[in-house]
């Protein structure tokens, strides 16, 4: 299992096992946080408005809710979401690059000039717009995200399997009369999986930053606390201006921080990769 | 294979392009809400405008009958009447004082991002190794992970509520209000600083960190240590030859993120209440102006596929042996 044994020694790689454990720390924090904290994310314990103290450490926001605990919960929403989406996204993405690269032809230039329209027009302008349309629920939030995430995945994959597709072993399988549905299962899928890892960092990131930005403009789940969602009720409500950095500060900090995160793990991958060429 | 045909043929490959976001954007505002008519239609449109406009688009009529005069209706410019802005055309809303404030806003921005960007990454990358290097390029990594509209939340916060420096919100304090040009200018200016501070954050990491690395590997280059063989200074090969090969870097970076240029910043111009079409986009989400959303989505695609165009014609003009594909 070559695949398996690239994971584990790229754990050794500094800057993907920083990112990692970045990652698996602020899930475990927020966890812990959740579980510890004797607020609940939704209900109004408090004043509005009030400073940290030590019963509410980071504060209360506009109708006294308790900030750390919509954090704990919003970090969670927030990976979660964006981790779903690039699986999404990358399943998709490698079912049409797989499906371009074998048929060629019609099928693969129909397929591309829409990949290329995908990638040529602003993911953002493109999700705002389908957003319009649906209800803004989680799952269509991830649609949303796997519809402008895939074409850059596809894009890769197809030019990935091409390559392979290329090799002497494909041609001799299909020499020995394998199917390209074989050719595909048992020789293309294993052999993307390197880049597919790559790309589902990249998609990750990306998700969980488009994610935050339609919770920040008020077109996420409405029912699903986000870190992009406190921002966008600290923006609507007086936080600003009486000064009510609390409610500001620490959520667009932790995206931050997840997405430095994701950075990082995906700036190895690369480095890895290129060594490896 | 000559230039003329280099370019027609990825005229044609654009052209393509367009074709299918102009399909995508008739399915998309027919289909999807189920009723054809209503993401067109304004509910609130009495009886006899209601008719008129059926008449003119085709809603009665069938599909691809509707198709032909959707493409006749967006070569004559038509993109239909907006829901919102009662009484006044999608091209008259998007086309005016809305575009002028996108162009300034993100022209000032991505111009002044790409300078100070490419500036850095030559005089960082140039050093690259060092602890300088790690310490500048993490931090502008950092950078780079922000999400845009926190920090914009965080400058009109700590700039604009706390320290009272720049203006809150909006484009102009003037309006309505008739005043001299260089006063307005300057007022104008001034509502500028905080997003064009943001978009600056923004987009100097993309350019910081893609010229650093081109930098940096082009060190180790042989016509480099030629040059330093021949005795010239490490100034004159930076300023005189790496910086060169760069532009053409800056300009690919800065072709990438034109499209920006007319769809502006939404989030940025959302939090400053920046009069345009970012800002435009979103209230037409919220108020479900589908006819403005149409002809912002179809403006974005032209703009995408005319900046493409433009790119490799300057490409071109820089450097004529580039790669004909």
């Amino acid at each position: 299992m070559r695949s398996s044994g690239s994971v584990i020694a790229s754990l050794r790689d500094p800057a993907i096992l920083a990112g990692l454990v970045s990652l698996l720390a602020m899930i475990m924090f927020s966890l812990t946080g959740l579980l510890l904290s004797p607020w609940d994310p939704n209900l109004i314990r408090g004043d509005p408005l009030s400073p940290p103290s030590l019963a509410h450490p980071l504060g209360t926001d506009d109708i006294g809710r308790d900030v750390a605990a919509m954090i704990y919960r919003g970090v969670l929403t927030s990976i979660f979401i964006g981790v779903s989406a690039a699986i999404v996204t990358t399943i998709l993405g490698l079912v049409v690059g797989i499906i371009a690269s074998i048929f060629r032809g019609f099928v693969d230039a129909a397929m591309m000039r829409i990949v290329d329209f995908l990638l040529a027009t602003p993911s953002l302008v493109l999700a705002l717009i389908l957003i319009a349309f649906l209800k803004p629920s989680i799952y269509n939030v991830i649609l949303v995200l796997a519809i402008t995430g895939w074409p850059g995945v596809a894009r890769i994959v197809r030019a990935h399997s091409l390559q392979i597709l290329s090799t002497g072993y494909v041609e001799a399988a299909r020499a020995l009369g394998a199917s390209s549905w074989h050719i595909a299962l048992r020789h293309l899928v294993p052999a993307s999986i390197p880049v597919t890892l790559a790309a589902i960092v990249t998609t990750t990131r990306a998700a969980v930053l488009l994610e935050a930005g339609l919770g920040f403009l008020g077109l996420g789940d409405p029912s699903a606390i986000s870190l992009g969602t406190i921002l966008f009720y600290a923006r609507r409500s007086a936080a600003l201006a009486s000064g009510a950095w609390w409610v500001i500060v620490p959520a667009g900090l932790l995206i931050t921080i997840i997405v430095f995160a994701l950075t990082m793990i995906s700036i190895g991958i690369e480095s890895r990769t290129l060594k490896r060429e | 294979m000559g230039f003329t045909s280099y370019i027609s043929r990825k005229a044609a490959q654009l052209a393509v392009v367009m074709f299918i976001g102009i399909i995508v954007s008739f399915f998309m505002f027919r289909l999807l809400p189920g009723d054809p008519t209503a993401s067109l239609l304004d509910p609130r449109l009495d009886p006899e405008a209601k008719i008129e406009i059926i008449r003119r688009f085709g809603l009665d009529k069938p599909l691809y009958e509707q198709f032909i005069l959707y493409i006749t209706n967006i070569l004559r410019g038509d993109f239909g009447i907006s829901f919102s802005y009662t009484g006044m055309s999608v091209s008259e809303v998007i086309f005016g004082q809305r575009l002028i404030n996108t162009l300034a806003l993100m022209s000032t921005g991505i111009a002044l991002s790409a300078v100070i960007g490419t500036l850095l990454g030559l005089a960082i990358g140039w050093r690259s190794g060092g602890i300088l290097d790690r310490t500048f390029t993490g931090l502008l990594y950092l950078v780079f992970s922000a999400p845009v509209f926190w920090v914009a939340l965080l400058i009109q916060f700590y700039l604009g509520y706390q320290a009272g420096l720049i203006p809150i919100s909006g484009t102009s304090s003037y309006i309505g209000v008739d005043v001299d040009f260089t006063t307005y200018l300057a007022d104008y200016m001034l509502h500028m600083v905080g997003p064009v501070i943001t978009l600056a954050f923004f987009f100097i990491p993309s350019y910081y960190i893609y010229i650093r690395n081109v930098v940096s590997s082009m060190k180790g280059e042989d016509f480099v240590v030629t040059l330093r063989a021949v005795g010239l200074s490490e100034r004159i090969i930076l300023v005189r030859h790496i910086a060169r090969h760069v532009a053409i870097h800056t300009l690919t970076i800065t072709s990438n993120q034109s499209p920006l240029l007319v769809t502006g910043a939404v989030f940025t111009e959302t939090v400053f209440g920046w009069n345009g079409i970012g800002r435009l986009l979103y209230d037409s989400i919220l108020r479900a102006d589908y006819p403005v959303l149409q002809g912002i989505f179809i403006l974005t695609i032209l703009v995408v596929v005319i900046t493409n165009i433009v790119t490799d014609v300057i490409y071109y003009l820089i450097d004529p042996r580039i790669k004909v594909r």
